[in-house]
């Protein structure tokens, strides 16, 4: 809570004014953002997803369109029922204190993000994200898969083991609890083994808080250089839960992250009005979370999808708007490693529309998990270390041909997402690797080796360190 | 007296508009100028159509359907109220639980596929969040459910659903209701193999996955 204000946040939650829930989501944060979204004139174009320098303008009308959402609407809290307020030098001191420089992970794992404004003139950072069940028998060589892959600097090795001792793991048991001693030894295990047992692993599974803090083990466990999470629920919504997991990360100085939330069509309404909401929810985080890491995820609600076209625009336009309008070092755009297709050709395809564009806007570039991180078994190295092959290409591409490819890619994908089959399409982890070198096999560097020569045709080429083939 | 018509135009277009408080007025001013209950309800319904519609091809979106869903609502429950009064035929109205099972705390998709049940005329009583066990059976009894849905978006709370199925077979209540379950992690292959008498993939689909049940 190092400069912060936090403390006296939070304690507005006790003192600020009554609402019931529904009120406060219809009548009082969807028309603000409804209405604000409109004054601001900011409108959703289908053809321009990767915000360029003519669009700067629509950038800053969309980071300012959100901090006035957050200071007309406030924050709501589920145990008190109270909504907290901030004031404008409130939220300008607190954007002006955000760290620009993040360091995760120690030793040779160790790795420092600078901000660097909108000008990709770097490589991201990679993260590989494990998510969804993974079977008990599998999650270690899911896990190997990623801390395989030099192209993936840090992890979230989440991935959800469903049962402990024949019991279904439920939050708030102690099942969750000896679940996530499972999950994260195996994690800590499989790092040490292959020699990265510095890099940083920010995986938040366990819904419960106590769930979450049985992990933290400076003998076995995550420490203080890895991380966990915390959210607002949507819209605009926090609640003890959030605000406990807060207090013990900073506690014990631990890298946490946040996501801002939203799902088009739901609550936050068109791409332009999500693209708002974002923007709010990520400022609320500043000053309630004060995270290391700053999220930004943007999925349809009708169709679980970070990667289509609205979601791309939304998420890309604020987290590129909260870039322009803050020196925060560390932005992801889209949901890190929430791919909709099962591993093969379309998931690449989703992989390279989301890196490209995260790298010529200087977000971190994410990917790992396939069939919308709902499905057993869907997670694998090979789709995070193909993200960061994507984002050593794209490196300094101009912004306007980035947009031009990101649509070509999105083309090979995005039939199928409108007709809601994509997520049926590809295979499992057990269907794409070798499962005693835990490699990949043949089948999916083949469906990568499409879609890779496919790009070069596109005049994107990728310059591949993929694996070798199981012999 | 204030023409039909014109009383009739005003609760279409409030709840088109999704003015949920508009609709109040206008169904009390239709009522208190004697339009026929059945008219009122007629109109309201052809106007959720509407909204459905609407939001269908993305002209508004699930707030706008959540304030359209509680206007009507309204408008039923004060045109329900009159045919109580004046003697016509009651409609008869399903009834529908529905809750995130215990450990879930997720509401979007809850809510849409409660507006979209509630715009079809059935009866819907949501139960919330983190629903217990014992929660789903006791209200089931107290409300007098017809079906009892089940809500689920985590892969940790799935498993949940099985053991809300088993407390009503212990109860010996298994047979009086029907049970359907859906959310973001929930299959059809899941719902047979817990014993759900329906699955339902969407809202859309929960809205005609209980039309089925219901006959």
């Amino acid at each position: 809570m190092s400069r912060s204000r936090m403390v006296d946040y939070w304690t507005r939650a006790e003192r600020g004014q009554i609402l019931e829930e529904k009120e406060f989501d219809l009548k009082i944060f969807w028309k603000n953002l409804k209405r604000i979204t409109r004054e601001y004139g900011i409108t959703y174009d289908d053809q321009k997803l990767v915000p360029q320098e003519e669009d700067f303008d629509l950038l800053d009308r969309i980071f300012a369109a959100g901090r006035e959402l957050l200071l007309e609407t406030g924050v709501f809290h589920l145990n008190t029922g109270r909504i907290i307020k901030f004031e404008p030098w409130e939220v300008e001191e607190t954007l002006r204190l955000i760290p620009d420089t993040v360091i995760l992970g120690t030793g040779d794992d160790r790795i420092e993000v600078k901000y660097r404004g909108l000008k990709s003139e770097v490589v991201p950072p990679v993260k590989g994200r494990v998510l969804g069940p993974q079977s008990a028998e599998i999650i270690e060589k899911v896990f190997e898969s990623f801390a395989k892959e030099p192209m993936i600097d840090h992890f979230h090795f989440q991935g959800i083991i469903d049962k402990v001792y024949g019991v279904n793991i439920l939050p708030n048991s102690p099942y969750e609890m000896m679940g996530e001693i499972m999950r994260t030894s195996c994690a800590k295990n499989v790092l040490k083994r292959l020699g990265r047992g510095g890099a940083y692993d920010g995986a938040s599974a366990p819904v419960s808080v106590q769930g979450m803090m049985v992990g933290f083990d400076r003998g076995w466990g995550k420490t203080s250089s890895d991380g966990g999470h915390c959210y607002l629920m949507p819209p605009m919504k926090i609640d003890y839960n959030q605000q406990c997991r807060v207090f013990f990360y900073h506690l014990r100085d631990i890298k946490f992250w946040t996501t801002a939330a939203v799902f088009i069509g739901a609550m936050d309404g068109p791409p332009e009005m999500a693209a708002v909401s974002m923007v709010a929810q990520a400022i609320a985080e500043q000053l309630l979370f004060k995270p290391t890491l700053q999220q930004f995820a943007a999925s349809l609600a009708e169709y679980s999808s970070a990667t289509c076209r609205e979601s791309i625009w939304a998420g890309f336009h604020a987290a590129a708007a909260f870039i322009k309008n803050t020196r925060c070092a560390y932005v992801r755009a889209q949901p890190g490693g929430i791919i909709t297709a099962g591993l093969g050709e379309e998931h690449f395809w989703e992989v390279g529309a989301t890196a490209l564009a995260s790298t010529v806007l200087n977000c971190v570039v994410s990917a790992g998990t396939g069939r919308q991180s709902s499905a057993l078994d869907c997670a694998a190295g090979i789709s995070a270390a193909f993200a960061g092959e994507v984002a050593h290409a794209a490196v300094g591409l101009d912004k306007a041909l980035a947009n031009d490819l990101v649509k070509r890619f999105l083309a090979k994908y995005e039939e199928k997402a409108k007709a809601k089959v994509l997520h049926k399409m590809g295979r499992n982890f057990q269907e794409c690797y070798d499962l005693d070198k835990v490699v990949p096999n043949a089948w999916i560097l083949n469906e990568l080796d499409k879609v890779k020569k496919q790009m070069k045709e596109m005049g994107f080429e990728v310059k591949g360190t993929s694996p070798v083939p199981a012999s | 007296m204030a023409d039909e018509r014109l009383l009739l135009d005003n609760i279409y277009k409030a709840v088109t508009d999704c003015d949920d408080v508009a609709c109040a007025q206008a169904a009390e001013e239709a009522i208190k100028n004697q339009v026929a209950a059945s008219k009122i309800i007629e109109t309201a319904v052809k106007a959720i159509d509407q909204v459905g519609e609407d939001f269908g091809n993305h002209k508004i979106f699930i707030p706008e359907l959540m304030l359209a869903g509680m206007g009507l609502e309204k408008v039923m429950g004060l045109a329900q109220k009159q045919l109580l009064e004046s003697g016509e035929v009651q409609i008869d109205r399903a009834v529908i639980l529905l809750g995130s099972v215990a450990g879930d705390v997720h509401t979007i998709g809850k809510d849409l596929v409660i507006t979209m049940w509630r715009a079809k005329g059935f009866q819907v009583h949501d139960l919330g969040v983190d629903v217990s066990r014992a929660r789903f059976v006791s209200a089931a009894q107290e409300l007098n459910a017809d079906i009892v849905g089940l809500s689920s978006l985590m892969t940790t709370t799935l498993g949940e659903m099985r053991e809300v199925i088993e407390l009503f077979k212990v109860k010996g209540l298994r047979d009086r209701y029907k049970i359907i379950v859906g959310g973001g992690v929930c299959t059809q292959q899941w719902a047979d193999e817990i014993g759900a008498d329906g699955y339902a993939e969407d809202a859309a689909r929960a809205v005609k996955l209980v039309e089925s049940l219901i006959g």
